[in-house]
């Protein structure tokens, strides 16, 4: 073989399978190949299915041919080699999944460019299946993605419902007092009236105590209605506030199950912070209701506690929630923000609670989540950046 | 396409010129010419241009002066003002024989542009042309009247049918060596090697002596790249600087290329312009028109060049010679893909 034939073979059989992406390999294959031989143009074409053929990638002068009759032709044929005119000849070849279609001025050597096709026909076979296989391989991660995407999206929904249940429950425990404070008030002004004994005095007394209870309820009804309605708007907001409302929440639930929620430290300056509004309250809740679980199952345990703090930090708002109900177990501790991981029964545990509070700090406010054992139980630190500005 | 060319020698005779606004012009000039686009503003005519280091008019090749091309109503003009986003969808490319073609010939797009265009011309169509330019830094070597461009390209759209020649005349030195190692212009290695170590390696060998680096500019005119073709051609590629073990050629070169280091005698150039020139005029060429790589031109030198351009001008048929000296070459009748060619002489015959 001479020289110039060895060159165009070396440099042929070099641009083949060098990308998994099945238009850009075709792409060099045909440039380098076109180049070499002194094509005019060359296409190919790839046979996704049996009906279908979809030109991948073409180069040089464009629509000289008519590809459903060749189409038709190489179904018999592997190689079709004709004059299109009277200066130019047509050169198709037929591959595994697809063909080749080249043009070519009439002076060619062709016994030498059909057998260099011939001889690379093995390694561009292989490469379209590669090419093919990882386009199929996309396609099940990009739907197996898009599953557990909507999956995700689901189980948060759940969270977010079994989260509203447990805080209405909440709320009606505290609505419990005040109600019978307002009860106790009127039924009082009541009898009083129809044995005409109500003074001006007491009148005042009842209604009073009356306004103080209602207003009082009016107040859990707007952190309620805050938790649930505005929790796609993104507001400044005070993270006293906030760690005061979740232990609000949750003390009187917590209180049936003789849990004690302990402020340890909270700064006195007020630290803002732009989220979410229901973020934050949603990590806090997260966290402190597993912490309450862990305790709920230490029957022995006689005095239970979760602390919290609020720090502020150089570059930080630190948060803390500690728990006496012994530490999470050291084999797991990596695996808690993971998620479908739970330690809970089936009915009780989703996996998705630590999950979606590592999400919320960690990927959307770029903040820390994490939890250290110490000589009492489990305490988790939230830390949020200082001085950045959050595009949530 | 009438040919009608001028060649004005002063900025002056370009003022006076007797230009009209029916037609439009094509001007093509020197880094010595003076311009003064407002001037040519001021008389109202469509007019595009490109800078190029020297002109060819008749017997002689000119370092100063204007080629004015005058292109009447049926040419069809078109000033690509950057040759990396242009888009050829709507372009009438298809609907003419002839492409001349002027690119800004130190612009790294030129090659793919090149292969853009060529998707977008008709079967038969022939594309001829050539890189402006100078070795100024930071020079705009495309003008029209809104100013001066660079990465540009202007395509001049003919019905004629253009017969071209594209000469040679250089013999293998070393080789074969194949690109292991290569980006764009830049030319790493060859058969895993430095590629400069290699070629002054092959250059010292040729000469009999050591080559200090200094010198070593000088000498790289003389001896270019031939990338292997199956035809038994070159696409010649010419080494324009170098730096630590990289040579920077004048034209994109791709990795797993076989090339070999060539070399010519000065004999060998002048005959294979002069088969060129015949082979063109055989078929009833009376105008020629011609796109000379300015490093041959330095190997030829001007005087034997000049020589070669009388003889040209002696054939009785032949009616003009013009042409320019350029940064890269363009030459394609469709019988191939196409190629952004250096160190080589186009030859373009215009019969009518």
């Amino acid at each position: 073989m001479s020289l110039t034939k060895l060159s165009v073979s070396y440099k042929c059989v070099n641009s083949i399978g060098n990308s998994l992406n099945l238009e850009e390999m075709m792409e060099e294959f045909l440039r380098t190949f076109i180049k070499e031989t002194g094509a005019i143009s060359g296409s190919f074409f790839v046979n996704r299915s049996l009906d279908l053929c979809e030109e991948v990638a073409s180069l040089g002068k464009k629509n000289l041919f008519n590809m459903e009759s060749i189409k038709k032709r190489l179904e018999d044929e592997t190689l079709i080699l004709e004059e299109v005119d009277t200066s130019i000849k047509l050169l198709a070849y037929k591959v595994k999944k697809g063909c080749l279609i080249f043009l070519y001025s009439c002076e060619n050597d062709f016994d030498f460019i059909t057998s260099i096709l011939e001889s690379l026909k093995n390694k561009i076979e292989i490469n379209i299946d590669s090419c093919l296989n990882v386009e199929n391989l996309k396609e099940q991660i990009e739907e197996a993605t898009k599953e557990n995407l909507e999956k995700e999206r689901q189980l948060f929904e759940q969270l977010k419902m079994s989260q509203m249940g447990e805080l209405i429950g909440n709320i009606a425990h505290q609505w419990r007092q005040p109600l019978n404070i307002i009860s106790t008030a009127t039924s009082g002004m009541q009898i009083k009236k129809e044995l005409d004994i109500l003074t001006d005095e007491d009148f005042k007394e009842y209604t009073k105590s009356i306004l103080e209870n209602s207003s009082y309820l009016s107040g859990t009804i707007d952190e309620f209605r805050d938790y649930i309605k505005d929790s796609n708007k993104e507001k400044e907001i005070i993270v006293q506030d906030r760690l005061k409302m979740a232990t609000e929440m949750l003390r009187s639930s917590f209180s049936l199950e003789s849990i004690n929620i302990i402020e340890e430290f909270v700064e006195e300056e007020k630290l803002h912070f732009k989220l979410v509004l229901g973020d934050l309250l949603q990590v806090l809740i997260t966290i402190f209701n597993n912490a309450k679980e862990a305790l709920v199952e230490k029957d022995d345990l006689e005095y239970k506690w979760i602390k919290y703090s609020l720090r502020k930090t150089d570059y930080t708002i630190k948060i803390t929630i500690e728990d006496n109900a012994g530490g999470v177990n050291e084999k797991i501790k990596d695996k808690i923000f993971n998620p479908y991981f739970t330690t809970k029964h089936q009915a009780r545990g989703t996996g998705i609670g630590l999950y979606s509070a590592y999400g919320i700090i960690v990927n959307k406010l770029d903040g820390k989540l994490y939890v250290k054992n110490t000589e009492f139980g489990a305490k988790f630190y939230i830390e949020l950046p200082l001085n950045v500005n959050y595009i949530i | 396409m009438n040919v009608t060319v001028a060649f004005l020698e002063t900025s002056e005779q370009l003022e006076n010129f007797n230009f009209s606004n029916k037609n439009k012009y094509l001007i093509l000039c020197t880094q010595n010419s003076k311009l003064d686009l407002e001037k040519l503003n001021s008389l109202n005519i469509e007019y595009y241009g490109a800078i190029f280091p020297k002109l060819i008019f008749k017997n002689k090749i000119f370092e100063d002066g204007y080629l004015i091309c005058i292109l009447k109503n049926n040419v069809h003009i078109e000033f690509i003002e950057d040759m990396n986003t242009h888009e050829f969808d709507n372009s009438t490319l298809s609907n003419y024989n002839t492409l001349i073609t002027i690119i800004d010939g130190l612009s790294d797009y030129n090659t793919a542009f090149l292969e853009n265009m060529y998707e977008h011309t008709n079967i038969n169509s022939t594309i001829i042309g050539g890189g402006a330019g100078t070795f100024e830094e930071n020079k705009k070597h495309l003008f029209n009247n809104n100013g001066f461009y660079s990465n540009s390209s202007i395509i001049v759209m003919i019905d004629n049918i253009v017969d071209i020649g594209v000469s040679g005349g250089w013999q293998v030195l070393d080789g074969p060596f194949v690109v292991t190692s290569s980006k764009g212009k830049l030319l790493k290695e060859l058969d895993y090697k430095s590629a400069f170590e290699l070629y002054k390696a092959a250059i010292e060998k040729d000469l009999g002596k050591k080559v200090e680096v200094k010198d070593f500019y000088s000498l790289m005119k003389d001896y270019p790249l031939g990338i292997v073709k199956n035809d038994e051609k070159y696409i010649l590629r010419d080494p324009i600087s170098f730096q630590k073990d990289f040579l920077h050629l004048a034209g994109d070169i791709e990795n797993n290329s076989v090339i070999n280091i060539l070399k010519a005698k000065e004999s060998d150039l002048l005959e294979s312009t002069a088969s060129t020139r015949n082979q063109v005029l055989q078929k009833g060429a009376k105008h020629l028109m011609i796109f000379e790589c300015v490093s041959r031109l330095e190997y030829l030198t001007v005087n034997s060049y000049s020589k070669q351009l009388r003889e040209l001008n002696k054939c009785e048929s032949i009616k003009s010679v013009f042409g320019v000296i350029s940064i890269g070459e363009v030459a394609n009748s469709g019988e191939k893909y196409i190629d952004l060619l250096n160190k080589s002489c186009v030859i373009g015959g215009i019969c009518h």
